[in-house]
């Protein structure tokens, strides 16, 4: 049977719960009076619609059971690439500090890879109080079984409230995987997290339908509540070299026959800066007028220490390659600093930039839809505002410098 | 512009639906053409039907130029307000308002773009089978304006083999319906065929019933030959004597090495044909087998096939590249594009005869071209500061039209006339010409719709 | 060469909007449509099916009129479908979903591959096909942008997978679960000798008994099997406010002040 129920008697045919529903699993009937036919799913999003409070959804029964308890800590995966820590392990450490202060519990961390013992010491000035070090050969390139397999292992053991990883491709990888063996909820993607004061449990917000609507999500009977959190939604800690923590190692589960898959080869990607982890953009539209005006955002991007964007129109135009292209098609970045050069601010491209903490926006026309959303700009042609804006640069950074 | 036409505007549509800023007037000023561009006074988004219908009634009793705009993808300054006035754009209204499975039709507005079209319609196994070269930005409001077509003409026909029926707004503000929605009919003249084609100059089309086909079974195959003669004869033969493909279209070695350096392939820089085939599977393998043995009998060095889109899309690069590889390659030079149409006899000679002139004016030229149907694109480069070779690229292109004119053969095969074929009307089309201004007399006495283009001076 | 590829149907959210006076969706004529990503997944298997010969068998979890997506599979080229439809399969979270599709997949037979897209755009988690692999004890390769080779007497696969960092090329047993990236290829477009196959076509219906025959828990089945609950849906924060725009005596000035701006708030 449908999971929505609908007091029917005082429902008043509004329809405006018809209108909501993403799955059209609601309809008028004979009467004049909502029904919900199979195609429900759940989702809750009719509920908030109703005026008159007649739709309702089989209450999470959550009871706090003794046998959770057993379960503590807040557990991050630190993702490692060719013994190089990636940076978003370090946002969920800072978001996993967080999370296990208001559980007035401990922050552990599990560092799989071979010769990253230097890895599992920044994990610790990164705010870890412990770490599990899995350090072997079979686990220099990460895979799927061993890694899933040490990280099951260790959570059946030591049993976490808690486990978040980055939602990297191999977070993701993984992270459905060990979800799958443990028996638990895994929530993907959130850009948000938090513990609920009531009840303790972790609150995990996500977009869903192409990030038209915000859900939050709670595992309330399985453990550990599993999410993965995109990169740079939160803040990168600042790491603390003096600070202690303890780090225990750990025997890999399998040995390297017993691993099914074999990384035969890794074809790193061509050169310039990756667009998804720079922390400055400077982006070109249609306003730079050809090929040549990329010229100075480079040299922008170079004193920043960023990567070149572009819009869609400038790659459909070949002025630079689909690589940097941000928006609709191209890449979603939330960079701290987002330099908006000659676009106008079609609705495409904001999709894939609007959240960049910073957004600055230089174009000669001030009427531009990019300046709606812009924190600062200037209205300006945009060769000479970020030549100059190159020069200040130069200026100040190396000024600070010395 | 004067207030009281805006004060009208705005009040018909709302503040947010119309813009007098240079942004926006900007964007609206200039094609995919080399035309200059010209900004209009005002741009409008109207919705529907009835605000057209109110913007042309006041328009024409005010005497202001209205210039419908669609998807802005065309290549002949079709959409260009040089008169100023009111810009409508249209790509707003781009919904589709039916799909009738059972009848293999479909009603949209005109700024639905032509392959988002398609890509609904995937899913019943219809399809909408002119596609231009720009499918993915053309709409099928300014294809229904310019009677488009693309490769597949030569199976499938044009745009205006393919409406049933439109709803349009005529300049005195009339909204009237032409056609039925049904396959055939012998009733009365042929309103539809008359807007079709009719370059936004007759009157503004806001919705269009479209006739579809069944989505077939493909196979690809392109072969190379060893000299424009035995293309030539290739063409000539799988022309007279079939099966005739659902596309056949020739590269010459100029555009094949603009393509190969554009997009890193590595295509033989010979003349080379390029085809695709529609059916049932046994029937285009028949057809492939057949056409193989035309070019073997030709002396074609190779010839390769594909079935599935993967493969068909890797064949089809280097043509579908073409105009972006002569664009690109070449900043700093205009491209403009010849269309010429010649009796399917005559086509190697029309290529023959544009290299011939290229050589005589000292110009770079590519030509690439549906061979199917006498469809010639000619790709006429000269440096946008170069006054000289500019007027001598001028000049080529009209010598190469008038030369197609004289073996009967049409300005414009598929980009219609806009302003720059403006020049040829007289030529091609004599007294009928004076007809179709009498035409043109009647629905818009006042000249307000699209003024600038298809008539030669001002009419 | 057995192939089974695993498809959703889904409400086209490129055409969802939200009610700006409300902020609620807007669900009026949105479409239901395959998921884009699995179309991909299915050409994927229809082009193994032309190297190698076999069979490539469609399946989807969802109410009775996700068979159109299925029907749909078998027009592209698809040899049959399956669809698992029963009330207790609704209000699934990831994990049931996979632990459901993973029976059905068992109860189909042998198989050399499990074909999925990279993630359906209603629920973007990408989750799924990671759990069928799990439940089912097979190797997953996720964010394959291309099968490099393929061997069904050795049984071994080798692909390319798509990291942030660059391509990494990995070889694995079958069978195995792959979930294919955009554009690993180009789908092809159901026709007319397609549709009539699908017109023909019988499609199965299982249901949640038919699966516990087969020994699947009943209570790991829809809402009742998820781990997750979602307690709440709404709509994300929209930005207010215009730019500080920067005015100063010339081009230089401006810059400077706004690289000290910049400066402040610590973006550089």
């Amino acid at each position: 049977m449908p999971l929505l129920e609908i007091n029917r008697e005082d429902c008043i045919g509004c329809e405006a719960c018809i209108e909501v529903c993403p799955f059209g699993a609601l309809r008028l009937d004979e009467e004049g009076k909502a029904v919900v036919n199979e195609l429900c799913t759940a989702c809750r999003a009719c509920l908030d619609a109703c005026p008159v409070d007649v739709l309702s959804l089989p209450e999470v029964e959550w009871v706090r059971r003794p046998e959770q308890d057993v379960y503590q800590g807040v557990w991050v995966w630190i993702e490692q690439f060719q013994g190089q820590a990636c940076p978003i392990s370090w946002e969920m450490l800072g978001k996993g500090r967080e999370l296990a202060d208001a559980r007035s519990t401990s922050l552990t961390a599990c560092v799989l890879g071979d010769g990253v013992e230097s890895v599992a010491k920044e994990t610790v000035a990164y705010g870890a109080d412990r770490v599990f070090l899995v350090d072997d050969p079979s686990l220099s390139v990460g895979r799927t079984q061993p890694y899933a397999r040490c990280l099951v292992y260790l959570a059946e053991m030591y049993k976490p409230e808690i486990f978040l990883l980055g939602a990297s491709s191999r977070g993701r990888d993984l992270a459905g995987a060990v979800a799958t063996e443990l028996h638990t909820g895994l929530t993907a993607d959130c850009t948000g997290l938090g513990i609920d004061a009531e009840t303790g449990l972790l609150r995990q917000t996500r977009p869903a339908f192409g990030g038209n609507i915000m859900a939050t999500i709670i595992c309330p009977e399985h453990r550990p509540q599993m999410a993965t959190v995109r990169h740079r939604v939160f803040e990168m800690p600042q790491p603390d070299p003096t600070r202690q923590g303890q780090i225990i190692r750990q025997e890999p589960l399998l040995s390297e026959d017993e691993i099914a898959s074999k990384v035969l080869d890794f074809i790193p990607q061509e050169g310039e800066v990756n667009l998804a982890e720079a922390r400055v953009i400077v982006a070109g539209g249609a306003g730079v007028g050809g090929p040549e005006g990329f010229e100075p955002l480079r040299k922008l991007a170079e004193v920043l220490g960023g990567a070149v964007g572009a819009s869609r129109a400038v790659v459909d135009a070949g002025w630079i390659a689909y690589a940097h292209q941000v928006g609709q098609t191209g890449r979603t970045v939330r960079p701290d600093l987002y330099i908006a050069c000659g676009i106008s601010g079609a609705i495409q491209h904001l999709a894939g930039m609007r959240t960049s903490r910073i957004i600055v926006a230089i174009n000669k026309d001030p009427q531009a839809p990019i300046f709606e959303v812009a924190h600062y700009g200037i209205v300006g042609d945009f060769f000479q505002v970020v030549s100059a804006l190159a020069e200040a640069f130069r200026e100040h950074l190396s000024v600070k410098d010395c | 512009m004067d207030q009281a036409a805006l004060d009208f505007l705005i009040d018909l549509l709302g503040r947010d639906h119309v813009s007098v800023t240079d942004a926006d007037c900007d964007a609206h000023s200039q094609d995919e053409s080399f035309h200059p561009p010209h900004c209009p006074d005002v741009v409008v988004w109207p919705e529907n039907a009835q605000q057209i219908s109110s913007i042309l009634k006041y328009a024409n009793e005010h005497r202001i130029p209205v210039t419908p705009w669609s998807g802005g993808s065309s290549l002949e300054g079709n959409p260009i307000p040089v008169k100023g006035g009111i810009l409508l754009a249209l790509y707003n209204m781009n919904q589709i308002i039916e799909i009738r499975e059972a009848d293999g039709q479909v009603v949209v507005q005109p700024g639905i773009v032509c392959d988002e079209l398609n890509e609904k319609l995937a899913r019943y196994g219809l399809f909408f089978p002119p596609t231009p070269g720009s499918s993915d930005v053309a709409t099928i409001g300014g294809m229904v304006a310019n009677n488009s077509s693309g490769m597949h003409a030569v199976k499938y026909g044009a745009t205006k083999d393919y409406v049933l029926g439109l709803e349009v707004v005529l300049p005195d503000g009339q909204i009237i319906c032409v056609g039925r929605p049904v396959i055939k009919s012998a009733s009365g003249y042929d309103l539809v065929r008359l807007f079709v084609g009719s370059e936004g100059t007759l009157g503004v089309v806001t919705e269009i019933t479209l006739k579809l086909a069944l989505v077939p079974e493909r196979m690809a195959a392109v072969a190379a030959f060893p000299s424009m003669e035995a293309a030539a004869q290739a063409i000539y033969e799988i022309n007279r004597y079939g099966p005739i493909p659902a596309a056949l279209e020739l590269m010459d070695p100029q555009i094949i090495r603009l393509v190969n350096e554009w997009k890193g392939l590595e295509l033989a820089e010979a003349p080379t044909l390029v085809m695709e085939f529609h059916g049932t599977p046994d029937g285009i393998a028949q057809e492939v087998e057949l056409i193989r043995e035309t070019c073997d009998y030709n002396g074609c060095t190779s010839f390769q096939m594909a079935a599935n889109p993967t493969e068909r899309a890797r064949l089809w690069e280097g043509r579908k590249e073409a105009h972006n590889a002569c664009k690109y390659l070449n900043p700093g030079c205009s491209a403009e594009i010849g269309d010429l149409v010649v009796p399917i006899s005559r086509y190697a000679e029309a290529v023959a005869q544009a290299y011939q002139l290229a050589e005589e004016l000292g110009l770079r030229i590519a030509t690439f071209g549906h061979a199917g149907d006498g469809n010639m694109h000619v790709e006429m480069l000269a440096r946008k500061d170069d006054p000289d070779e500019q007027a001598r690229a001028e000049e080529f292109n009209v010598r190469l039209v008038q030369w197609a004119l004289s073996v009967g053969g049409t300005a414009t095969g598929e980009h219609g006339v806009g302003i720059g074929k403006r020049q040829f009307m007289r030529q091609e089309h004599g007294a009928a010409l004076e007809v179709m201004r009498a035409i043109k007399q009647l629905f818009d006495p006042r000249g307000i719709m699209n003024p600038g283009k298809v008539f030669p001076d001002g009419e | 060469m057995h192939a089974i590829v695993c498809i959703k149907q889904v409400p086209d959210t490129t055409e969802v909007k939200i009610d700006p006076q409300r902020g609620t969706l807007i669900r009026e004529g949105v479409p239901s449509i395959l998921n884009p990503f699995d179309t991909y997944a299915i050409e994927e298997g229809l082009l193994l099916r032309e190297r190698f010969g076999g069979q490539v068998t469609a399946i989807s979890m969802g109410p009775p009129q996700a068979e159109e997506v299925l029907k749909e599979a078998i027009a592209m080229g698809c040899d049959e479908g399956v669809l698992l439809s029963d009330p207790a399969f609704s209000g699934a979270d990831t994990w049931a979903t996979a632990y459901t599709l993973a029976w059905a997949i068992r109860r189909i037979g042998t198989f050399d591959l499990i074909l999925c897209g990279r993630q359906a755009i209603d629920g973007d988690t990408g989750q799924v096909g990671p759990g069928i692999a799990r439940q089912l004890g097979i190797t997953q390769l996720t964010y394959v942008f291309k099968i490099r080779e393929i061997d069904f007497q050795r049984r071994r696969v080798c692909v390319e997978r798509l990291l942030e960092e660059g391509r990494e090329i990995v070889e694995a047993p079958l069978p195995a679960l792959l979930t294919v990236l955009k554009d690993i290829n180009q789908p092809r477009v159901p026709t007319f000798m397609g549709m009539r196959r699908a017109r023909r076509a019988q499609i199965p219906v299982w249901s949640a008994s038919d699966l516990a025959k087969e020994g699947a828990d009943g209570r790991f089945f829809g809402l009742e099997g998820s781990p997750t609950r979602v307690v709440r849906i709404f709509n994300p924060a929209q930005r207010e406010g215009r730019a500080e725009i920067i005015e100063a005596e010339d081009i230089g000035q401006a810059a400077n002040v706004l690289a000290e701006r910049l400066l402040a708030e610590k973006v550089v």
